[in-house]
């Protein structure tokens, strides 16, 4: 039995321990190569790891309120939450996010966490969409990038109340399932045993290295995009709202950027009609690319494909309505 | 007994504290971010670092969970921005960024019309000036306005002939939503894509932008912080 354990311990040390020479390896292999002085690889890298760089944090401070609401939360208060109608769960979750400052990335690991301890799934999803979007923080940096414009409280307002309508409009459309049949198993169940601290650690621990891969698979993904596709590539439509929406709202999921600086840039779209700039403000933060892997490891089904139904027409809709009522 | 699990995590958080506390401590971090999100790096330092001394402290187990393949693969990804940088430390934004990024800000979005600064104008408030007039009054911006501006080499499809353009980005949050400003400098020389130049002179108005005719241009090294903010 001695033996057994033994050959199980070095079998699951050993890669660990062949990994740090073969990443060294790597590493020396392309500076040997000169790779820094080729530009694609030092722009991929640099938005690559500047991404992953602003998104680590926001995870941590995602899984440190999971972990919180796991290990310090009572089941009651879960229990009387769930007895909650979900008409009044929906909007209450959405608009609970203004309570949320973070951007998108940390809302996933509080949303998969609300719902697995029992909130209704459409409230979690509600929570989980709208946060990025109405959290003070955000709607704060839009009037400051849209002020100088004389738009800062049109596109405040139009942000805010198209957010929540569009996370409620996802809510109700994909939260009809039960919570263990939306949520994906984790791979590595976290023990339930020790002390409250060692708990809060693990469970800190365990939505970190769970979520955290796939934001640095995600900023991969959208560093190719950026390196790869000129954004010269959609300026030609820009001149029709609905074509010019569509196509922002395709460089805001290339794009993947935090919604705490999205407003900076959608305000240099210039050539894109106000009601463009307003859907690529409200669908980033709902569907990127470092998104669209968060989501595929969090939830099941389909999930990304089907947010994506609802979010395009609802964002479309909602852009060109805001544009109608600003140029009126 | 030692779990394997609670080893190799530690050991990544080990590694995204260490790599953090370098990028505060050498000001590396003005690669990646700009200035209102440096506090997620103190903040991730911080909460990584006890991460780190939470699971090194419990690295004793009755039962140890043995590292799966899945598990090991998700490790390693969490590791390879690290190995990106240390593979390729010195990265930087240069003409090939611009030129991908560059049709973003091809109608040029002035902000608020400013009041006259005393000092010579910016990229930003050069390209702004240059499609429209009551900003670049308001600014004071007019031919024969002295600059001085460092920046790196472009050659964009847009640049008027026998001119090249010089380029900063600027960050709002990190580099990932960097925007290019261009302006066009006209001494008729053949300059090398992404050379840092300082560039002085006066700016002298050609149809709907300002371009500079150089005094003096000068081959700088890169700057410590190669971001306009």
């Amino acid at each position: 039995m001695a033996t057994l354990d033994a050959t199980a311990r070095r079998t699951s040390a050993l890669p660990l321990v062949l990994l740090v020479p073969l990443l060294a390896a790597l590493v020396l292999i392309a500076r040997a190569a000169g790779l820094g002085d080729v530009e694609v690889a030092e722009t991929f890298v640099l938005i690559f790891t500047s991404i992953v760089i602003e998104a680590l944090p926001f995870i941590l401070l995602g899984a440190l309120v999971s972990a919180g609401i796991e290990v310090f939360v009572p089941h009651t208060w879960f229990d009387r939450l769930a007895r909650a109608p979900a008409a009044l769960q929906l909007p209450g979750a959405a608009l609970g996010g203004m309570a949320f400052p973070v951007c998108e990335c940390g809302s996933v690991p509080v949303a998969r966490r609300l719902i697995a301890r029992g909130m209704h799934p459409a409230a979690g999803i509600a929570f989980m969409l709208a946060a990025p979007i109405v959290n003070p923080v955000v709607l704060f940096s839009t009037w400051v990038a849209y002020a100088g414009r004389g738009l800062g409280a049109e596109m405040v307002m139009g942000r805010a109340v198209l957010g929540v309508v569009l996370a409620i409009a996802a809510g109700w459309a994909l939260g009809g399932e039960r919570g263990d049949e939306m949520l994906r198993e984790r791979d590595e169940p976290v023990h339930r045993t020790g002390s409250k601290p060692r708990a809060f650690a693990d469970h800190l621990a365990g939505d970190f290295f769970f979520m955290g891969r796939f934001v640095v698979l995600g900023g991969a993904l959208a560093a190719l995009l950026q390196t790869a596709l000129p954004q010269s590539l959609v300026t030609g439509v820009a001149t029709t709202p609905v074509v010019g929406a569509l196509a922002l709202m395709g460089v805001a999921f290339v794009l993947s950027l935090c919604s705490e600086a999205d407003a900076f840039v959608a305000v240099s779209f210039t050539p894109f009609p106000i009601g463009a700039q307003m859907a690529f403000l409200v669908f980033g933060p709902v569907v990127d690319a470092k998104l669209a892997l968060l989501y595929g490891a969090t939830f099941r089904r389909r999930f990304v494909l089907r947010l994506v139904t609802v979010a395009v027409p609802v964002t479309l809709a909602g852009s060109l309505w805001f544009e109608a009522l600003v140029l009126r | 007994m030692i779990d394997p699990l609670r080893v190799a995590r530690a050991g990544v958080l080990l590694v995204w504290t260490t790599f953090f506390v370098y990028l505060r401590a050498t000001g590396e971090i003005t690669r990646y971010l700009g200035p209102r999100t440096y506090w997620v790096v103190t903040f991730g330092a911080v909460v990584l670092a006890a991460s780190f001394l939470a699971q090194a402290a419990a690295v004793r187990s009755e039962r140890p969970r043995r590292v799966s393949a899945a598990t090991l693969v998700g490790l390693t990804v969490m590791v390879m921005p690290v190995v990106a940088v240390l593979a390729i430390p010195e990265a930087t934004l240069g003409a090939l960024a611009a030129g991908r990024k560059n049709a973003a800000v091809a109608g040029g979005a002035a902000g608020a019309v400013p009041d006259a600064t005393g000092r010579d104008p910016s990229f930003s408030e050069i390209h702004f000036a240059g499609g429209n007039e009551e900003y670049a009054r308001a600014l004071g911006v007019t031919d024969g306005t002295s600059v001085s501006l460092t920046g790196f080499v472009t050659h964009p499809p847009e640049a008027p002939p026998g001119t090249y353009g010089l380029t900063r980005f600027y960050v709002s949050c990190c580099a990932a939503d960097a925007i290019p400003y261009t302006v066009f400098v006209a001494d008729g020389a053949a300059r090398r894509e992404d050379a840092w130049l300082e560039v002085t002179g006066v700016l002298e108005r050609r149809g709907e932008r300002f371009v500079v005719v150089p005094r003096e241009v000068r081959e700088v090294a890169p700057p410590s912080d190669p971001y306009l903010y």
